[in-house]
Formats: C-alpha cells, sequence, structure tokens
C-alpha cells in the first residue's frame, strides 16, 4: 500500500487542448509549468429527490456528475534562453491564451532611425516600419533618448502606421532625426476582445503519487501581480489564475521533477525597473492587472452532460493600484480622477535577457484613491480600468 | 476608411512579420467585404494555435471523444410480499467514443461537417465544432 502521500510534492503540467471535450495530455518535462501549490477541487453536481420517503428524511440527492476547478500561481521567470521560445512553448503563455490574451512573437531584433518629428511622449519610426495601426502595441523600444542600461527600455502604448508614429507611455527625451532605435525579439501578451473564444486547457496537476486531470479548462480570474521587492515587501511579481474544468480521471502517478534549466531562472523582483503613472514615474508598491471572467457552459440535451463546453460569456477588467502618496503639485490626482482622464500605465522590470518583463495598460481611468499606511509611510489605495475595448493591456517579455 | 486599421487578433500565436504582411494586404484590398476577407483568412492561416478546430471549426476526420453517459444501475431486492423491485441509482461514466464524419454525416443527413454528430447517434457536442 502507498499512503502518506506528501502535500509539498506537487507538480502541474499544462497543454493546450486540441478538440473541445478531449483530454489532451500534458506530457513532462515540455508541459510543466513552474506554479505554487495548486488548488484544485472538485464540485458534486446532483439532483434534489422529492420523493416522499415515508420517514422525516429526505432522499439522498441524485448525483449527476462532477465539475473541477484548478488554479495556481505563477512566480514570473521567463523563457530565458537567446530567443523567443516557439510558439505556444512558453507554459505560462497557454494560461495567458486562455485567458484572451493573442501571443506575439517577435524572433528577430528591428534596428532603425527615428524620423524627424519626435516628441517626448511619442517616437517617429522609420520609414520602413509598418504601416499596420496597433501593430508595435505592447512591444519594447529600446534607446538612448528612453534611459540608460534597463531602463533604456519602454513599452509602445499606441501606433499609428500611417504617420509611424509610436507612443510612448513615459516622458523622454525627444529623440532626433537619425537617432537609432531597437526593437529587441519579445514575445508579448495582447488582451484582445475574446470575440472569438480562446483555447481550452487541458491540466494535470501531481499530488505525490496521484494525478488529477482537467479538460475544458476556462479562467474564472486571471491577473498579473507586481509588487515591489524590497526589504520590507520581499515578494515577487507573479501570475494567478484559477477556472473551470471537466475532471477526467485521479489515476495513480508520480509527481515529475521540474527541469533544472526552468528552475535556473529566477523570478525577476519589481525593482531596479520603472513605474510610470500618466507618463510621471511615482514611487509605489503594487499594481495588479484583474480579469474576472463568467463562464457558464449552454444547455444541450443531445449532450449526455446535458450542456455544452465552457464558453466565456461576460467579464470586468480592474487595475489595483497602491502608490505612495505624492505632492499635487507633482501629480494632480483629484483633477485626474474628475475629468476621468485616460492615462496610461506602465511596469518594467527583469534580471537580464529572456527574462524582462513590461507590463502596458495604454489607456485608464481611475476611481478616487484613498490614503492609508503603509510602513509608516502615506499610501494611495484604489482601482482603475481601462477606458478601452481591444488591446487594453500587453504583457511583454524581450531579449 | 482606414485602409490600416488595428487588426483585432483572437487568442493564439502570432509572428509579428505575419500580421505585417495581414495588415498590408487588408489595406489593398479592393472593398471593404474584401478587407474582411483578407483578414479573417490570413489570420486563420498566421494563427499557431494548436487547437486549430478553434478557428476553422472543422474537426480532424477522426478523433476519439470521451462521453460522459448517465446509465441506470440497479439492484433487485426481495419484497416481503415475494415480488421484487430494483433499487436503482444513477451513475455517469466516461466512454470512448470515435467520432466518425461519415456515419455522422449518414445519421443526420444535411448537417455541416463542423457541426458534430456522434457516430452511433447518442451524442451530439452542438457548437464544439463550430462555435469555438
Amino acid at each position: 500500500m502507498a499512503w502518506n502521500h506528501r502535500s509539498a510534492i506537487v507538480a502541474m503540467a499544462i497543454a493546450i487542448q486540441a478538440v473541445p471535450n478531449v483530454f489532451t495530455a500534458p506530457a513532462a518535462p515540455a508541459d510543466l509549468i513552474a506554479v505554487s501549490v495548486p488548488a484544485n477541487d472538485f464540485t458534486a453536481i446532483t439532483a434534489d429527490d422529492p420523493t416522499a420517503t415515508g420517514t422525516i428524511w429526505r432522499n439522498r440527492r441524485i448525483y449527476l456528475g462532477k465539475n473541477g476547478t484548478a488554479g495556481a500561481t505563477i512566480p514570473l521567470r521567463g523563457p530565458g534562453g537567446v530567443a523567443p521560445p516557439a510558439a505556444n512553448a512558453w507554459v505560462p503563455g497557454r494560461v495567458f491564451q486562455a485567458a484572451g490574451h493573442a501571443e506575439i512573437r517577435n524572433a528577430a531584433p528591428i534596428a532603425g532611425v527615428f524620423q524627424a518629428g519626435s516628441t517626448v511622449n511619442s517616437v517617429i519610426l522609420a520609414a520602413a516600419a509598418s504601416a499596420v495601426d496597433d501593430l508595435y502595441l505592447g512591444a519594447p523600444l529600446q534607446t538612448a533618448n528612453v534611459g540608460a542600461g534597463f531602463r533604456q527600455t519602454t513599452l509602445i502604448s499606441d501606433y499609428d502606421g500611417a504617420t509611424k508614429t509610436a507612443t510612448i507611455p513615459e516622458t523622454i527625451v525627444a529623440p532626433a532625426a537619425g537617432d537609432a532605435y531597437t526593437i529587441p525579439a519579445y514575445l508579448s501578451y495582447v488582451l484582445g476582445t475574446l470575440t472569438t473564444p480562446p483555447p481550452l486547457l487541458s491540466i494535470s496537476i501531481w499530488r505525490d503519487k496521484k494525478r488529477y486531470d482537467y479538460r475544458d479548462w476556462r479562467p474564472t480570474a486571471f491577473s498579473v501581480d507586481v509588487p515591489v521587492a524590497n526589504d520590507q515587501n520581499t515578494v515577487f511579481p507573479s501570475a494567478d489564475f484559477s477556472g473551470r474544468g471537466v475532471p477526467v480521471a485521479v489515476v495513480d502517478d508520480v509527481a515529475p521533477a521540474l527541469p533544472d534549466a526552468m528552475m535556473a531562472i529566477s523570478p525577476a523582483p519589481a525593482r531596479g525597473g520603472k513605474f510610470v503613472f500618466d507618463r510621471i514615474k511615482l514611487g509605489h508598491q503594487d499594481i495588479r492587472f484583474a480579469l474576472a471572467i463568467d463562464v457558464a457552459a449552454a444547455s444541450n440535451q443531445n449532450q449526455d452532460a446535458g450542456q455544452d463546453q465552457f464558453d466565456i460569456t461576460g467579464g470586468t477588467r480592474t487595475i489595483s493600484l497602491d502608490l505612495n502618496q505624492m505632492n499635487v503639485t507633482d501629480l494632480n490626482l483629484a483633477t485626474r480622477i474628475d475629468n476621468q482622464t485616460i492615462m496610461p500605465i506602465l511596469s518594467t522590470w527583469g534580471l537580464g535577457s529572456g527574462n524582462n518583463f513590461g507590463l502596458v495598460l495604454p489607456g485608464n481611468v481611475i476611481d478616487p484613491l484613498n490614503p492609508g499606511d503603509r510602513n509608516g509611510f502615506v499610501n494611495l489605495t484604489g482601482n482603475a480600468y481601462p477606458a478601452g475595448i481591444d488591446k487594453s493591456a500587453a504583457f511583454t517579455i524581450w531579449w | 476608411m482606414n485602409k490600416h486599421a488595428p487588426l483585432e487578433l483572437p487568442s493564439g500565436s502570432f509572428e509579428l512579420s505575419d500580421l505585417e504582411k495581414i495588415g498590408e494586404q487588408a489595406a489593398n484590398a479592393g472593398s471593404e467585404s474584401e478587407r474582411t476577407r483578407v483578414i479573417r483568412d490570413g489570420l486563420a492561416a498566421a494563427n499557431q494555435r494548436v487547437d486549430q478546430v478553434g478557428v476553422s471549426g472543422i474537426l480532424p476526420d477522426h478523433v476519439t471523444m470521451p462521453v460522459n453517459r448517465v446509465i441506470q444501475e440497479g439492484t433487485e431486492r426481495q419484497l416481503p410480499d415475494g415480488g421484487t423491485e430494483t433499487v436503482g441509482r444513477i451513475v455517469v461514466q466516461e466512454e470512448a467514443q470515435v467520432y466518425d464524419p461519415e456515419a455522422a454525416a449518414a445519421a443526420q443527413p444535411g448537417r455541416e461537417e463542423g457541426a458534430v454528430a456522434a457516430a452511433e447517434g447518442a451524442t451530439d457536442t452542438g457548437s464544439a465544432g463550430a462555435g469555438v
């Protein structure tokens, strides 16, 4: 007999499901994902039996099957290496895709020189740059006009293909015509409208010597949390996800160990980068971009389960902020709140090639922020919301 | 019409260079309907999404599909008057079932290929094929 299964021995693997209703078995090590202890449980589907039993006791409920939930926290570590991985290969990216993001890969750096007309908030890319609007939204842009070292990278928050104008969510030194720039190799996840349903996921969770399999998994919650790391807050950026799936099987299977190459990449702390709010660099503690997603299955008697697979039927996008209180002369929040000014937000952090991150929220409006205390300093907490519908967030890794 | 209007991207995986080509082809389209078609077909072709069924709406020729099947399971017991009765319970079992499009078409003529009818006439995944 083999019991006394240990709770610390856990692993998770995720595969993009090829066909609805059919489990695509994730394989170790290619589909393993580095996560915290995952959460998975089952919910019974039962029907009340109204039959009178001739006693005070109601008859037992009729068991119709079960649903499952599965989720975890992903400490954000990039794929590393010298270039972006193959399409769909970065396993956390599969969760981004399931939550409505398009994965965009740029395998080779794009070098160019600015044309005349750049300002402190927008740059005119080379004449050879794309004519397609928004194509570079979320793309990293590196130039000495932005900063030095790691901070020379910013993310493009808007792009006009006719004029080659890339909008920058921070204030930079206006480039002169002929100044050089690079769009490095990158992997970006751009949030779309979900007009086309995102892919379903198949998920395996090992708990020591048993494996729980789920198919047709859809996210109900997804967030990217970027807390600043320092001596008071020893935390790392992470992505949290939870969702509903159909339990497939519970089998005996020993948990696989994560590959050394994956564990050799450290999650990058959010420090030494930048946090820019309406193009002003601010001190802050945390920004979290969260999706709350409604998931439901349409009724269908022709299905043995009485329903089709889970679909995403609605959702909300919320940005939670924890800012350091600032002078009105530095940033007049009240005016921006009252006018519902649409403002960009940018956060970048990283530890090196393939482990550099950026989160850009191109246009947002903000609720009133409430003052409080954080480690003896006045902070401001509250929510902001994307003002646009399509491409309202981009999460980018660059090399 | 903004000839280079932004592409609305579905979930999936795309090469930046492919998106640029699609945008350029769309800009050169002669009409709005042609532009819509170029974008739709271009994105479907460029998308390296694994579950291509989600893009094309067409299932592979033969796929194995687990089916949740509700069955009655009963045990017989003796009654005091000498008769018997069956005490039943409902259980849900998963079975593997092979999707055969030809058999499905024969079973329900007139259905589109993307909509799945089970070979044994027991299952219809409805929007599973066409709606994803």
